[in-house]
């Protein structure tokens, strides 16, 4: 089930608060009816699913009464094993035709592809899972009862794109007894962030994203000014989907009192890549930061300025490799990788500083050109964009500047209007959550 | 921290590591992100 469908809006939802706000009158557990429901929201995409969340839930459970109740060198072979089972998880339904595919390419060999179910959320709940089963091994977290966890990773406002969440942050909430008592302010806040979600996702995303759609296919046909517009257009489209999505995950959890952390802070308003990563898919950089980055450097023998420079460009590459299984991914990653090094070179070596409106500039066009990688389905098709956008023979042929897809553009009312907004809210506007950062109890 | 225009992640874990072995007290890798004032790591370490 999707967050903009109608029988989410006006089905689910309703009946999920009614629910919930009653069941101290029904005498029913609030945390099995959000469990109930919440399986429910997982299996009507698709049922098939739904064996692969439970396998992960239980296990990953089993792993934790392991970690718990055992003496110290067994609670770390236990957490190793647990770490590999989500990962191997990860692999199997995520990567596999992947590895297969580059196997087949690198040695000519002609192993069949699999072509497992790619199972809804899998790369949320498993990182979820991965950093649950840390704050165990660190004492951080004790004595969960399974259906406290299998609601940590079920609850369905945060299940299909994050935010990823901590069981220490969730779980006192779901116990509050204030929070099982309807709230309107909350509930009004919460609507407020739907609503702002859903224009984004069904006005921004999809108008955009026809437009973006329109482009791809035809990217032989395109030339400087409308590779220019088809990356443009993407990089609203993508900002407008993933953080109207999560938009309207904060407002449904909100409504049933419960917060979800903040997962973008006006991204493209950032003036650095450091400053970029710290603003969008907030959440992920904090995982990435706390389970791959601080723990591999402190691995090293030296924790000096190249070997954090090298463990960042790992870490961004297994945050590229994270978000699909393709080159391009690879290369996102690697492309943020390298932007951070650089960053991080400029800050540390460098005494100068540039403008602001300069610094937003670059790391704007960096953020840009990076998104065609995670657009495009072949690195070919990126590299011609690319080209294209940097072709310098347009300045001295202006015949070609405008053609069949920039025009249509220009004759689409909707569609520069949307633009316009777009360019507007994104660098102008405060985001939903400084709007109504005061009256929201976000922690 | 983040008031500190040079302050970066390296500096964040050096300086917990430091603060470790000065305390004998372990901060995990994942709850550094956490003590990202002078306060929180105050209070920590108290």
């Amino acid at each position: 089930m999707l967050f903009y469908n109608f029988s989410y809006l006006f089905i689910f939802l309703p009946l999920i608060i009614c629910f919930f706000f009653s069941s101290k009158f029904l005498k029913i557990d609030h945390k099995l009816l959000l469990i109930l429901f919440s399986i429910f929201f997982y299996s009507y995409w698709n049922i098939y699913y739904l064996p692969v969340i439970i396998l992960s839930i239980t296990t990953n459970y089993f792993f934790y009464k392991k970690i718990t109740f055992n003496i110290l060198a067994t609670r770390k072979k236990y957490l190793i094993l647990g770490i590999i089972f989500n990962i191997l998880l990860l692999v199997m339904f995520k990567y596999i035709d992947f590895i297969i595919q580059n196997i087949n390419l690198l040695f000519s060999t002609s192993f069949g592809y699999l072509n497992l179910p790619f199972p809804l959320a899998i790369s949320f709940f498993t990182f979820q899972s991965i950093a649950f089963l840390v704050n165990v091994y660190d004492e951080d977290v004790i004595s969960v009862k399974a259906k406290d966890f299998c609601l940590f990773i079920i609850f369905f406002p945060q299940l299909i794109a994050g935010p990823i969440v901590k069981y220490n942050f969730m779980m006192p909430q779901f116990n509050q007894s204030d929070n099982k008592i309807f709230n309107k302010k909350n509930f009004l806040i919460g609507l407020c962030i739907l609503l702002i979600g859903l224009i984004k996702k069904v006005y921004f995303a999809n108008t955009l994203g026809s437009y973006v759609d329109f482009g791809y296919v035809n990217i032989e046909k395109l030339n400087f000014l409308s590779c220019w517009l088809l990356s443009l257009c993407f990089t609203f489209q993508l900002y407008f989907d993933f953080s109207g999505y999560v938009d309207m995950a904060t407002g449904s959890a909100l409504m049933l009192n419960i917060t979800l952390p903040q997962n973008f802070n006006s991204p493209l308003k950032s003036t650095s890549i450091i400053d970029f990563w710290q603003r969008w898919h907030i959440t992920l950089t904090n995982f990435l930061t706390n389970f791959i980055y601080y723990p591999l450097l402190k691995s090293l023998k030296k924790i000096n300025f190249f070997n954090s420079m090298i463990v960042t460009i790992f870490v961004f590459l297994v945050a590229g490799v994270w978000h699909g299984p393709s080159w391009n991914f690879v290369l996102f990653g690697l492309f943020h990788g390298f932007g951070l090094v650089i960053n991080h070179i400029y800050k540390k070596y460098f005494n100068f500083n540039f403008t602001k409106f300069l610094s937003w500039f670059l790391t704007f066009n960096y953020v840009n050109i990076s998104f065609i990688f995670f657009r495009t389905t072949k690195i070919d098709d990126a590299i011609q964009i690319i080209k294209k956008m940097f072709d310098p023979d347009i300045f001295f042929t202006a015949s070609n500047f405008f053609d069949e897809f920039s025009l249509s553009f220009f004759n689409n009312l909707n569609l520069i209007v949307c633009f316009l907004l777009s360019l507007l809210i994104c660098f102008f506007f405060k985001n939903s959550y400084e709007m109504l950062n005061q009256n929201l109890k976000f922690k | 921290m983040s008031e500190f225009s040079k302050w970066d992640s390296l500096c964040h874990l050096t300086i917990n590591l430091e603060l470790q072995k000065q305390f004998k007290k372990n901060v995990n890798t994942s709850k550094m992100n956490d003590l990202n004032s002078v306060q929180k790591i105050f209070q920590f370490f108290e």
